[in-house]
């Protein structure tokens, strides 16, 4: 299903002096609230940031009115392909096997035929269409580009609002993508468009179900594990259970980097602990001592209780990066479970795949 | 004593089972940067204020992000007098912990700004280690005992510093929660083992402030403390101390039952009488202050209430002897000496003017490198005086060479700033200062310029007026002492009040309420014209403005208050539509 909303807010939550920037945003849109529910996303088409186009047209040495063919088979400006039609700032093994069949680059054949694919992992991560075209000068013609670069594809947001609590209203949380890996600022090209989009724009959104992640029943005490963005749904999770007034406790554990200027939503927590919305909240801000401190390290602090809770039957929700957190936290549980039962880690890890298939841990991670 | 309800506050202290309260515990909570509010009044007793940047409150709201709590270490330095290494403790707390500034106060003490709640354990242990401490720094107790920089003659200075320590150390809290809290010493097993002979459970019912002044200078402003002393020298010895009470700033705009007072003197007691004096003065505030309200309860209007006469009286039962009466002073000088002091055994001082007490980096003048390299040095003492510099003393014939070249490396050397710049003085205020209506710190330099320009224009550039500017009617810069006082009413606009004594002995009127700049030195300009014409020998601003009647000559807190209430009667009976923007109060 798709809506077309307007943007009414579109606010930066990490303070003046935050190394990040990381909005939230409030569409509003008419009807179909019950279609809704915490846990569940919206995509949306990206478009591709202008200063990136533009970059990349001076790359290929194009003026941008050249008439060329995309991924959509039509006959369009090559300004407008590069804008709407293709990635430019994610990269994929497929367009560098490509290349290296075109001249059996040195370095391109090390990444691909690293075993770990630790390499090649980071080689994608750091560089976007655009080091492409610089590293392979005069190897390819703009239409040579397009012709191997990826359709521009949907990205999804996870929704940061309760339909009960906000009705008519749909709220996201997103970081602005914005890495400098020594080559100029690189720009993500959904993230990019989200916090620049103008309050009073519309855009469509398609409503992503996720029931793999909806609210367990209202008395089952809960436990949120979502540092960074993986906050987001969680802020719908405290805001429709206070709107519904369910019973279940609730333990949230939070990171970033630092309290004082990348604590999101803070004043609203203080409000929910202070309401009984939330019962308790763990934080780990990872600069602010002289040792990084994480929620999987939260996690283990507190084993005890967070053991006592499970014994208790609560459920566990996990959601965020995928790449590290997913594991370090699944880690932690374990620990905190292996300590909590005395027995060993083949016990600990059958004591969470149960939780698994009972519902009772589940997973959001990207 | 009387029976109305206590403030709020009072609850506080005496549930606070000797100022620990839940502080341990806020100071552990990550969820947010602030104290616990009853704990935010605890904290003052061990030096500390909680405050936020207000320039970032209306963003961080919309941020969904608390405001901005940091927080305010005062360090108490009794009488001002600093060791080198004390000083390279204090700079390196500011570097590391606070906004990289450290910034002397008008009561001769360090604050440190800025300091986020997780790193004020480390902060004031840093400052124990130093051997300077904070308890008893801000609160309901004594403050920092205030005494006379490099008071005159010399040979009596160790006599002053003796008593400022005496009276500094026997009035300090004797609770151990500060170092419970701040020093993780063992916790006492039996709170009430603190049981305090002076302050008792619920301590004073209001700040406290004492100060020594040795005449002819009274860089101190002995007659804005709650208790001072005024040495008598004789025969080149110190013979004892006239005793003052009474003295305070602090008022509320609109609020004529709040004025600021100036001090009396009651009689003379010898150097070994005065601590008893002062436990004798404090205890009888003790028990006879307004602890129902606070804007009330400061010791000047205990003494309004009770009469200065019964207080004496009081205060002598209390002694089980009389004072004697007081012998015979001159104050003729005001604000630090500029520049170099030479002594007779080739010892020499140099003043290093701060504006507003901040020591900080900039380009061209680097106060906090060159200091600390002058502390490396380690060939003087740094006292902090009462105008928020710091007088580099005792530095002996051989190294001022040395301390000539520092200065001048840092841009630290200059002795061309005017009078009016040198003595003036401003808050902290905005953006740190809750209460703060107007902007002082942040806008003293600019202001001062003006008043230079205009001075210029008049010929005056070389006569010395005391310019004072805060940013509310609190006092923290004992405006009301000031020849000139801006005293902030709202963004931008200030009162402005006239003719304090330049020695600090009468205080100023209010002259007009609520102007914005323009306006202020327009209506100044034709009293530094007359000034400058009519002016009698050596006469000082202060002084003129009161003889040619421009405002009454204050003598007492409560003649201040009137004023004020003329003026704001003027000002509501003034015609809307025409007319000056803001009454100016010919006499009254
Ligand atoms: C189910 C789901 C829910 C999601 N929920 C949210 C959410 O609530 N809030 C939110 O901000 N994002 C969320 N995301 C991530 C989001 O979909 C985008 O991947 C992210 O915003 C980056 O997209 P982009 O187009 O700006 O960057 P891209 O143009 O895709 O990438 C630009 C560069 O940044 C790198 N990159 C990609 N993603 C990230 C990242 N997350 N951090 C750092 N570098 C990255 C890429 O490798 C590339 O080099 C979610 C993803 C999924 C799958
Ligand atoms: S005078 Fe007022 S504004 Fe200035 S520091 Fe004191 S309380 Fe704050």
């Amino acid at each position: 299903m798709t809506v077309l909303a307007e943007l009414a807010l579109n606010q930066r939550l990490t303070g003046r002096h935050s190394s990040k920037d990381v909005r939230h945003l409030e569409f509003l849109f008419d009807g179909y609230a019950q279609l809704w529910q915490p846990g569940d996303g919206v995509s949306f088409q990206p478009q591709n940031p202008p200063q990136v186009v533009s970059a990349m047209l001076d790359a290929l040495g194009a003026s941008g009115e050249e008439s060329l063919i995309g991924p959509s088979g039509a006959l369009r400006p090559l300004r407008e392909i590069l804008l709407c039609e293709v990635e430019l700032t994610q990269i994929h093994r497929p367009l560098l096997v490509a290349l290296h069949e075109l001249n059996h680059d040195s370095r391109l054949i090390s990444l691909l035929e690293d075993q770990s694919g630790q390499a090649l992992a980071h080689f994608l991560a750091s560089h976007q269409v655009l080091d492409l075209v610089h590293q392979h000068r005069g190897l390819l013609d703009a239409q040579g580009w397009l012709a191997r670069l990826r359709p521009l594809g949907r990205r999804t947001y996870s929704l940061a609002s309760s339909p009960l609590a906000h009705p008519g209203e749909l709220h996201l949380l997103v970081a602005r993508v914005e890495e400098d890996h020594g080559r100029g600022t690189r720009l993500g090209a959904a993230s990019n468009r989200l916090a620049t989009l103008a309050e009073g724009s519309t855009l469509e959104l398609r409503l992503e179900r996720n029931a793999n992640f909806h609210l367990p029943a209202d008395d089952v005490p809960l436990i949120m594990i979502g540092p960074g963005t993986g906050v987001a749904p969680f802020r719908g999770y405290v805001a429709e259970r206070m709107a519904r007034g369910a019973t279940g406790r609730s333990w949230l554990f939070l990171g970033e980097r630092t309290q004082r200027e990348d604590f999101l939503y803070q004043v609203e927590w203080q409000k929910a602990l202070a309401q009984g919305g939330l019962s308790r909240l763990s934080l780990a801000f990872s600069r602010d001592g002289a040792s990084k401190r994480y929620v999987q390290h939260r996690i283990l602090e507190q084993a005890g209780d967070f053991y006592a809770w499970l014994e208790e039957g609560a459920a566990i929700h996990v959601c965020g990066d995928a790449s590290r957190m997913a594991k370090d936290v699944h880690a932690a549980i374990l620990e905190a479970i292996r300590l909590g039962t005395g027995k060993d880690e083949d016990h600990a890890r059958e004591y969470l795949q149960n939780l698994q298939r009972e519902g009772r841990y589940r997973r959001d991670v990207y | 004593m009387n029976d109305k309800t206590l403030s709020p506050v009072e609850g506080i202290k005496s549930r606070s089972r000797h100022l620990r309260g839940t502080i341990l515990e806020s100071l552990t909570d990550e969820i947010t940067g602030a104290m616990r509010e009853d704990d935010t009044q605890l904290i003052k007793f061990h030096g500390l204020y909680q405050q936020d940047d207000r320039d970032l409150r209306a963003e961080r709201r919309q941020q969904r992000l608390e405001p901005a709590w940091q927080f305010m270490i005062r360090a108490r330095v009794p009488a001002g007098r600093c060791t080198a290494a004390q000083w390279l403790a204090m700079d390196a707390i500011a570097r590391e912990h606070a906004n990289g500034t450290l910034r002397l106060t008008t009561r001769q003490a360090f604050q440190f700004h800025g300091i986020v709640k997780r790193d004020l354990k480390a902060s004031i242990a840093a400052i124990n280690a130093a051997l300077l401490d904070t308890l008893a720094a801000c609160g309901d107790v004594n403050r920092n005992v205030m005494g006379t920089t490099l008071a005159n003659p010399a040979a009596i200075r160790p006599a002053i510093d003796a008593v400022c320590g005496s009276l500094s150390d026997h009035l300090t809290p004797r609770t151990r929660a500060y170092r419970e809290i701040w020093l993780d010493e063992e916790p006492v097993v039996n709170t009430a083992e603190d049981l305090d002979p002076i302050y008792g459970e619920t301590y004073l019912p209001r700040k406290f402030k004492i100060g020594v002044a040795v005449p002819p200078d009274n860089d101190i402003d002995v007659f804005s403390q709650d208790l001072g002393y005024i040495a008598i020298v004789e025969d080149g010895r110190l013979a004892g101390f006239n005793v003052t009470v009474g003295g305070g700033l602090g008022m509320s705009h609109g609020e004529f039952s709040t004025f600021p007072r100036a001090g009396d003197a009651i009689g003379f007691c010898t150097p070994e009488q005065a601590l008893e004096v002062a436990v004798a003065v404090i205890t009888a505030q003790r028990d006879h202050g307004d602890r129902s309200n606070r804007k009330h309860a400061r010791l000047k209007y205990t003494i309004e209430t009770l009469g200065l006469a019964a207080f004496k009286a009081e205060v002598e039962a209390r002694l089980g002897w009389q004072l004697s009466p007081a012998r015979p002073w001159q104050f003729t000088h005001n604000g630090d000496r500029r520049g170099w002091q030479e002594e007779p055994e080739g010892v020499s001082h140099f003043t290093v003017f701060l504006a507003s007490g901040r020591v900080q980096d900039r380009p061209g003048r680097t106060a906090l490198a060159g200091l600390r390299a002058i502390a490396e040095a380690d060939v003087c003492e740094f006292h902090l005086t009462p105008n928020q510099n710091v007088v580099l003393a005792n530095i002996p014939r051989e190294a001022r060479a040395k301390v000539e070249s520092l200065l001048a490396l840092h841009g630290l050397a200059e002795t061309s700033i005017s009078p009016v710049r040198s003595l003036a003085l401003a808050c902290v205020g905005l953006p740190t200062c809750g209460l703060a209506m107007a902007e002082s710190e942040r806008y003293l330099e600019d202001f001062v310029s003006q008043i230079e320009v205009l001075q210029a224009r008049h010929g005056l550039v070389e006569t010395p007026v005391t310019l004072r500017i805060t940013g509310c009617p609190n006092g923290c810069a004992r405006p009301y002492l000031a020849e000139i006082a801006l005293v902030g009413k709202a963004p931008g606009r200030y009162s402005v009040y006239l003719g304090a004594a330049f020695d600090g002995s009468r205080l100023n009127a209010p002259w007009a309420e609520s102007l914005s700049e323009p306006e202020i030195l327009d209506a100044l300009e034709p009293l530094f014209a007359t000034y400058a014409r009519e002016r009698l020998c050596a006469e000082p601003f202060g002084d003129f403005v009161v003889r040619t009647g421009v405002v009454p000559a204050i003598t007492s807190g409560p003649a201040f208050a009137d004023t004020a209430r003329a003026l704001a009667a003027a000002r509501a009976t003034r015609p809307i539509g025409d007319g000056p923007a803001a009454v100016i109060l010919e006499e009254t």
